[in-house]
């Protein structure tokens, strides 16, 4: 869902020159909610500089921010030099080698491409993506047509769209449109709290069983142990002493054990090429599963340590 | 009053180092195993606890220890009641005033002999270094000539005992207890056990032996004979 783009929104000018300044793109880029905001000047074919009579591609002028590609001259100079960025599938398909060549804009001028700009899942509609930087419009003279802004939450684009549209107001209603994702970000929501509550229940069920798992281990573990805790206790271990003994061990095995089972789980979801949870999810995981282990060990602890010596040591 | 955890220097205390009276203990509804039991141990003398299999030897043993809740009756040390108190407070009072030999030696199977024998000390807050150090001079006078890294799986069943008596020594306690400690021993590791009993109670330390041997009864200074047929104390 959220390569459908659940978190943009996109503000188009229909008409037949385009409607949208930079200004705008430098002025969504200043609210908080915004990750990312990119502009889009008209649909112009290229091709391979070389091969005029190649595949042609879409060239857009772009001002703002492309995953990878800052395409926003930073100083007048590089404004000046006639550079592009070509996705990898772009370069296949004019036939260039990735991230270099020179490409001609239809009837008009030469392009040096500059590297490779890897579209992020928001923008993969745009494939094959070739983007020009832009300069920022001079007063008064607008060069985008289309804006594609980023929320930084599926929550926010509802409130971002109220935000964005009073931007939008001088512009004529009939030529500008803003759309957004809020219908499938509201379904995200919804998936993603059902999701939420099904992984609560597994974590609770996973919780409990380790518990209950813990608790039978950790009785085992102190029974095969009565002579020695019984001999702790006639040299002077204290109860506190003996339960800590049993509850620190099991803690301790159980954060060893929970660690390397994250490390193992992420290395692996990594090379599934899979969404990794976050650090502070399995560091939560982690504590979590220690702290359970902890607790289920309390109990066979106090059982330990509430035994009596003369019993204890007189186990063959 | 809680007793001092150190034992009593010069003259003040001159009565028994542990004192049993009218002792009660037994488990659930079963008739009790001690039944109004009375003794006194005093230091400078080891004190034998005789008496067949299943009277109750080591019952008293660990009940002078402080292991056990009595159901009637009281345990002194140095005149002060001490029974009564708190499991932390008799934990204490066993590591910093007792020594234990148990049966079979006890051993961590899992520790090295130097672990094992220091292992007490960890009760006490006293430094590894410094028990350590004690240990390995403790070795010697035992003449426990083994790498103090080995495990207790490696060694003979004497030297186990013997790496047991460092162990109940080397908090330098004043009341030495030891259940049946020469029972599984051969003659030379006995006498070894013996003799530091002996020495323990010349310097000035109270000595308890349960044994059903004869021959270690007869070396004791003071028996303490379980027998119905010989019940009674006799030095």
């Amino acid at each position: 869902m959220d390569q459908q783009g659940t978190r943009t929104l996109v503000i188009q000018s229909t008409g037949d020159s385009p409607l949208l300044a930079t200004q705008l793109v430098d002025t969504i880029a200043t609210i908080p909610l915004v990750e990312t905001v990119v502009g889009f000047g008209p649909v112009r074919d290229v091709t391979a500089a070389a091969l005029p009579d190649g595949t042609r591609v879409g060239a857009r002028l772009a001002y703002g921010v492309i995953g990878n590609v800052q395409a926003t001259p930073r100083t007048p100079n590089e404004a000046t030099v006639q550079l592009a960025w070509l996705s990898m599938q772009a370069s296949r398909t004019l036939g260039l080698p990735p991230g270099a060549g020179t490409i001609r804009i239809i009837d008009g001028p030469e392009y040096t491409v500059a590297g490779v700009v890897t579209p992020p899942d928001y923008l993969q509609s745009f494939e094959p993506l070739v983007v020009i930087p832009t300069p920022a419009d001079p007063h008064g003279k607008a060069s985008l047509s289309t804006i594609v802004i980023l929320a930084k939450s599926p929550e926010d684009v509802a409130f971002l769209g109220k935000t964005v549209a009073p931007l939008l107001s001088e512009l004529p209603d009939e030529n500008v449109s803003l759309s957004s994702s809020e219908r499938l970000a509201t379904l995200r929501q919804a998936i993603g709290g059902e999701l939420t509550k099904q992984a609560r229940v597994i974590v609770l069920a996973v919780l409990a069983i380790s518990t209950a798992i813990s608790l039978v281990i950790v009785w085992g573990f102190v029974l095969g142990r009565r002579k020695d805790l019984g001999r702790r206790r006639a040299l002077g271990a204290t109860r506190a002493t003996i339960i800590a003994l049993v509850v620190g061990q099991v803690a301790l095995t159980a954060a060893l054990a929970s660690t390397m089972g994250a490390l193992f789980c992420t290395a692996t979801l990594s090379m599934l090429n899979t969404q990794i949870p976050r650090p502070s999810y399995v560091m939560a995981v982690v504590v979590g599963l220690t702290a359970t282990a902890a607790l289920a060990a309390s109990v066979p602890a106090t059982y330990a340590a509430n035994r009596d010596p003369l019993h204890e040591l007189r186990v063959p | 009053m809680m007793p001092s955890l150190e034992a009593p220097t010069g003259g003040a205390y001159l009565g028994p180092r542990v004192r049993v009276r009218g002792a009660v203990f037994g488990y659930g509804t079963d008739s009790p195993i001690v039944d109004d039991w009375s003794a006194e141990f005093h230091p400078g003398t080891v004190t034998a606890i005789t008496g067949p299999s299943g009277c109750g030897k080591s019952t008293r043993l660990y009940l002078l220890g402080l292991m056990v809740k009595l159901t009637a009756g009281a345990v002194e040390i140095d005149g002060q009641r001490v029974d009564h108190l708190s499991d932390a407070a008799r934990s204490r009072i066993r590591a910093w005033r007792f020594g234990f030999v148990f049966q079979d030696a006890a051993l961590d199977p899992t520790r090295s002999v130097l672990d094992n024998i220091i292992e007490a000390s960890l009760y006490r807050n006293q430094s590894r270094r410094e028990a350590a150090q004690r240990a390995r001079e403790l070795m010697d006078r035992f003449d426990i000539a083994i790498p103090p890294d080995r495990r207790p799986g490696q060694i003979s069943g004497g030297q186990a005992q013997r790496i047991a008596l460092c162990r109940a020594l080397l908090g330098e306690p004043d009341i030495l207890v030891a259940d049946e400690a020469t029972g599984n021993l051969d003659p030379r590791s006995a006498a070894t056990v013996l003799e530091a009993f002996r020495e323990h109670a010349v310097t000035g330390g109270c000595a308890i032996v349960v044994t059903h041997d004869p021959t270690v009864a007869g070396w004791a200074d003071r028996r303490i004979s379980l027998d119905p047929l010989h019940e009674g104390v006799s030095a």
